[in-house]
């Protein structure tokens, strides 16, 4: 499990995250949701232990994570960045592949266990039958997948996600999440993703953590969390809740308002 | 896969072939005198007069440009992949204007040719290269974090730094001492100076940092991740770019001491070669060990193949190489873009 214990962190243009404190046991699948500069992205890097807290501390499996050595937290926790760049021309099998090096070292050539894990965390992601093309000719949504085949060939314990599903369409944005919740289900993968949906952290997260100001306003089932007070005083913006069928939808009211384009 | 072993077959036949012309052409001894020669050595026939002692220099000036290009090509394989940029060189921190000062003092000294030549010209030069390294490290690293990017920058000033120092030596120096620079400052294999013992130090020099780099490859493989990426799957990457850099600039600065900066080697062979045979590091370092090797050896052959059989004066190395590499890139560039 992970917690976070009074966290800080400051950026140049000023603090980001003041005062956080979050655990998240095994078996857990949390989405992270706020608006814009809400501290959501540092959170996600202080927990993955990349950026260093000026305050407070991450406790993982109950050892601090400045601990740890780099390999041995990349065993546990994977991360899918929100952008990634890969400046060289490697193909989906051989970027997945990267993924083995915190089991393997520089020194020990992967085996067939490695092998294996690369094939079925491609299979999971659906770019299995891309797997000798080069990464960069791939569109936007598959290479998110390869990225995400990657992060799961790792075998971690916990997947760390900032905003997945931003090149994706809709129906392999739902995908993404019903393999997320299955390997949640069953093979205790605990996940913590930044999103900027709400409607699909509702539908496939049992936890949510609102953010605010580097803050968090609010722990708990969307149905405790997203109500209309709560999340028309933290977006700033009238907000409606529609339940359609038993699920929560969520939009902002704003539609067809009265702003003018000045002329 | 196959791929791969088709292009290690051609690169192993090429350096094999390259290995050959260079044994037997070259100044004093005919190709056919030059066979009988070595040929001796496995015979009781008399070997020709002076055979020896014209083979001995030949075969140190074949093993010197080997161990430049191995040195040239690893190098830039891996500094290619540290700085994230296709374009990077081996000398693009500096290491050629540092090492050519270095190089211009001691011969403005009068200390090169003869037998002070070994720690004058030579060690000065390789001085000078790790002191551009060093200066453009310190000034780019600044609160624990090595930033790409201004160690890109930091390098090129540092490289414009000493390349006007060199020209303040040259400005004030005598016109024979002017004409030693230059040769040197171009890269040139074909002096004297270039001694058994020399090629040594430098062959083992490279040897060491060649198989570093190797052992090192899988982690070089994530830095095309970025920073982030690669933090985020187990390297630690402050400490492991300074170990790249120091590495790779140790071999650069060992090959520009023992030839002067020989260009476009160390960013054409490993340019080339990732396009053929992929991105990994592991097949890509020895790929292009040998392709540098075949390279560098073959321009040096073919210079003095052009001096003995059309009598043209003989041109350092290091402008064929420029010949060649710059055509590259523009045909590349052309061919990419249609």
């Amino acid at each position: 499990m992970i917690r976070a214990e009074d966290l800080r962190f400051s950026w140049p243009a000023g603090p980001a995250v003041r005062g956080v404190s979050l655990a998240v046991a095994r078996g857990e699948m949390v989405a992270v949701v706020g608006p814009n500069g809400a501290g959501k992205s540092t959170l996600l890097r202080l927990l993955s232990g990349y950026l260093k807290p000026a305050g407070g501390r991450v406790v993982l499996n109950g050892r601090d994570i400045a601990a740890y050595g780099r390999r041995d937290v990349a065993r546990l926790v994977s991360f899918v960045p929100q952008y990634s760049d890969v400046n060289l021309p490697y193909t989906v099998a051989e970027l997945v592949a990267l993924a083995r090096y915190p089991h393997l070292g520089p020194f020990r050539q992967p085996g067939p266990a490695d092998r294996a894990a690369a094939a079925r965390a491609m299979a999971w992601a659906e770019v299995a039958a891309l797997a000798d093309r080069p990464v960069s000719q791939l569109s936007g949504g598959e290479f998110q997948r390869a990225v995400l085949a990657r992060a799961l060939a790792a075998e971690p314990d916990l997947i760390l996600l900032d905003e997945p599903t931003t090149h994706l369409d809709l129906s392999h944005e739902a995908r993404m999440f019903e393999l997320l919740s299955l390997l949640n289900r069953e093979r205790g993968l605990m996940v913590i993703a930044v999103l900027h949906d709400l409607n699909f952290a509702a539908a496939y997260f049992p936890r949510v953590v609102l953010m605010a100001r580097g803050e968090v306003v609010a722990d708990g089932p969307p149905a405790a969390v997203f109500t209309p007070e709560v999340l028309s005083s933290v977006y700033g913006c009238p907000i409606t809740v529609a339940a359609v069928g038993g699920r929560r939808f969520i939009f902002p009211a704003v539609v067809g308002g009265n702003r003018r384009v000045r002329k | 896969m196959r791929r791969k072993a088709i292009t290690f077959t051609a690169l192993g036949l090429i350096l094999a072939g390259v290995v050959v012309a260079a044994a037997l052409i070259g100044p004093g001894l005919s190709p056919s005198a030059s066979l009988r020669t070595l040929g001796s050595a496995f015979s009781a026939a008399p070997a020709p007069a002076d055979g020896w002692a014209i083979m001995a220099h030949r075969l140190t000036r074949l093993a010197a440009a080997l161990c430049v290009g191995v040195a040239l090509a690893m190098a830039g394989t891996s500094l290619q992949a540290l700085l994230r940029n296709p374009l990077a060189d081996p000398y693009i921190l500096g290491i050629a204007a540092g090492g050519g000062f270095g190089a211009a003092v001691a011969t403005a000294l009068g200390l090169g040719g003869g037998a002070a030549s070994f720690t004058a010209v030579n060690g000065l030069a390789f001085l000078g290269a790790l002191v551009a390294v060093g200066a453009g490290l310190t000034v780019a690293r600044a609160a624990g974090i090595l930033s790409v990017h201004a160690l890109l920058l930091a390098g090129v000033m540092v490289g414009a730094f000493f390349t006007s120092l060199i020209l303040l030596v040259l400005a004030i120096v005598p016109a024979r001492d002017q004409h030693a620079v230059f040769l040197w400052l171009m890269g040139d294999l074909g002096s004297p100076d270039i001694t058994p013992l020399k090629v040594g130090f430098a062959a083992a020099a490279v040897g060491v940092c060649g198989f570093a780099l190797v052992l090192f490859s899988r982690a070089l493989d994530l830095v095309a991740l970025g920073d982030e990426g690669a933090f985020h799957l187990g390297l630690g990457v402050e400490r492991f770019k300074i170990f790249i850099l120091v590495t790779a600039s140790l071999a650069t600065a060992a090959a520009v001491a023992l030839a002067g900066p020989i260009g476009f080697v160390g960013i054409v062979v490993p340019h080339a070669l990732r396009r053929i045979i992929g991105p990994r590091h592991l097949p890509l370092l020895f790929a292009a060990a040998l392709g540098g090797a075949a390279l560098v050896a073959m321009g040096d052959t073919l210079v003095k193949a052009s001096a003995d059989y059309f009598s043209l004066p003989i041109v350092p190395v290091g402008v064929f190489t420029a010949l060649i590499g710059a055509p590259y890139f523009l045909v590349l560039l052309r061919w990419a873009r249609s």
